[in-house]
């Protein structure tokens, strides 16, 4: 099978994912103080690892453009607003993608490790872009988004090695026939 | 468990709710670079007094496509008063030197700039939203992208990628909720109830790792059965519906180019320094009314 059209195609069900994690309770998990973590981006995370850098800038491009559109048509979140504007949005989850595939890249041999890194530096990239640009902007003094990034980054760089670890191991597994579960040899 | 339909209700994306005015029967070409450029020059221009005739364009806009204005607007209704809190932070620490006033004359251009840019914002993107329709979206990327075709870029792929994503988009929804309620049913929980956050976090995992999976065995289905079928994609694909550029959409694009060129002159011209002049000028004789 052409890998063009698995491309396409894995590319585009993984823009449809981080659309729908932003539609369920699925895309946030509630954490302390009524803030919650963030997982849209994982997919960005997920599809740049498995099928390369050009797929995580498309995948982040989705992502971002749908939360430009959500934070100007249904609004939610207090910081919303600030949402709209693409230097926010949109031009920091492009980034997402690369960064964790070069880490990916580099770290290949060690892919456990390799994994958890990529999943810390795409979210990393995802949350200090996003807060500098609101700081660039002067939207939000430095020193709340200091906080924010801190408070809210941390952890949500922790969930994102977690669920790209998760997945990107299981994901491999299927696709090279190696570790399966004993139970697919009884089929 | 939270419930998974109520989530977001009330958010139509892409429904096309203008297609009755002359906006929804655009060529869907002309109306991706709207949003496009649109969107690029407002976060650009730095002045009050260009947002504003934009701002106002838009409303008139929106008012002969059949969508009034309130109904652009009313986005903006439940996150005012974020907005305003997020102006006034923005106004208070600008200047930050300890002679000078928390808020003074200096501060009420660049306060003004940044709600105008957030509103006129939120005005351009909603009618953009309201004029598509989901099919006209990938279309729309393709003709965009087209012109850059004949170097090498994949304007095609783009749309069918953005097709791929509308089409993905209702069977994720329908196997997140499936997955969660199946592992409610199981006596598991999504974590929502734990005191302990990092449980939370954990509890998110065996709902998450099945929908990545579970979309990617689709996605791998989708690309085998669109390889049998004799998918190419350097060949031309044929297309049900076919959009002929019209003179009506050269009119709105003119219209469109005029006004965001006036905004982009304001910005070079004094417009702005009178604008706020008129505003303290009105301020203070709306004080002196009142006292």
């Amino acid at each position: 099978m052409s890998t063009r059209i698995r491309f396409l195609v894995i590319t585009g069900a993984l823009g449809a994912l981080s659309i729908v994690l932003s539609l369920t309770p699925l895309g946030f998990i509630p954490w302390v103080g009524g803030a919650s973590l963030t997982t849209m981006h994982i997919p960005v995370i997920v599809g740049a690892v498995i099928e390369g850098p050009v797929a995580g800038v498309i995948i982040g491009g989705i992502f971002g453009l749908f939360g430009m559109i959500r934070a100007a048509i249904a609004p939610q979140g207090p910081l919303d607003p600030l949402f709209v504007n693409p230097l926010v949005s949109l031009l920091p989850r492009l980034l997402i993608g690369p960064a964790a595939w070069a880490v990916w890249k580099l770290l290949k041999r060690f892919p456990v490790p390799a994994l958890i890194l990529a999943g810390i530096a795409g979210s990393l990239v995802n949350t200090v872009l996003v807060l500098s640009a609101l700081g660039l902007l002067e939207a939000l003094p430095w020193k709340l988004i200091a906080g924010v990034a801190v408070a809210n980054g941390l952890p949500e760089a922790v969930a994102a090695a977690l669920i790209t670890l998760a997945v990107v191991a299981a994901w491999k597994r299927i696709d090279t026939g190696k570790g399966r579960s004993s139970l697919e040899d009884l089929e | 468990m939270r419930d998974f339909g109520s989530f977001g209700g009330g958010f139509d994306l892409f429904r096309r709710q203008a297609s009755s005015g002359s906006l929804g029967q655009l060529h869907p070409g002309v109306k991706a670079a709207g949003l496009i450029v649109g969107v690029g020059t407002i976060s650009l221009i730095n002045s009050a007094s260009g947002l504003l005739f934009i701002l106002c364009c838009l409303l008139v806009a929106a008012g002969s496509t059949g969508l009034s204005a309130p109904r652009l607007l009313r986005p903006l209704l439940p996150v005012t008063p974020f907005l305003v809190l997020v102006v006034l932070l923005h106004g208070l620490t600008r200047s930050s030197s300890p002679g000078e006033a928390l808020l003074s004359r200096g501060d009420i251009l660049p306060m003004l700039i940044m709600s105008l840019r957030i509103i006129t914002l939120m005005g351009w993107i909603g009618l953009s939203s309201a004029a598509v329709t989901t099919p006209e979206v990938s279309y729309g990327i393709e003709a965009l992208f087209s012109p850059l075709e004949r170097f090498g870029f994949p304007a095609g792929e783009l749309g069918l990628i953005a097709t791929v994503t509308f089409r993905f988009i209702p069977f994720l929804r329908e196997e997140s909720e499936r997955l969660a309620k199946a592992q409610t049913a199981r006596g598991g929980s999504l974590g929502f109830r734990s005191a302990n956050p990092f449980r939370r976090m954990k509890a998110a995992l065996p709902t998450m790792v099945p929908l990545f999976i579970g979309t990617l065995r689709r996605a791998e289905v989708l690309a085998e059965s669109m390889h049998l079928r004799g998918y190419r994609e350097k060949q031309s694909r044929i297309r049900l519906h076919r959009y002929p550029v019209k003179l009506q959409d050269l009119l709105w694009s003119a219209a469109g180019a005029a006004v965001l060129a006036a905004a982009v002159c304001m910005q070079y011209a004094d417009t702005d320094a009178r604008l706020v002049r008129e505003l303290i000028n009105s301020i203070s004789s709306f004080r002196g009314v009142a006292v």
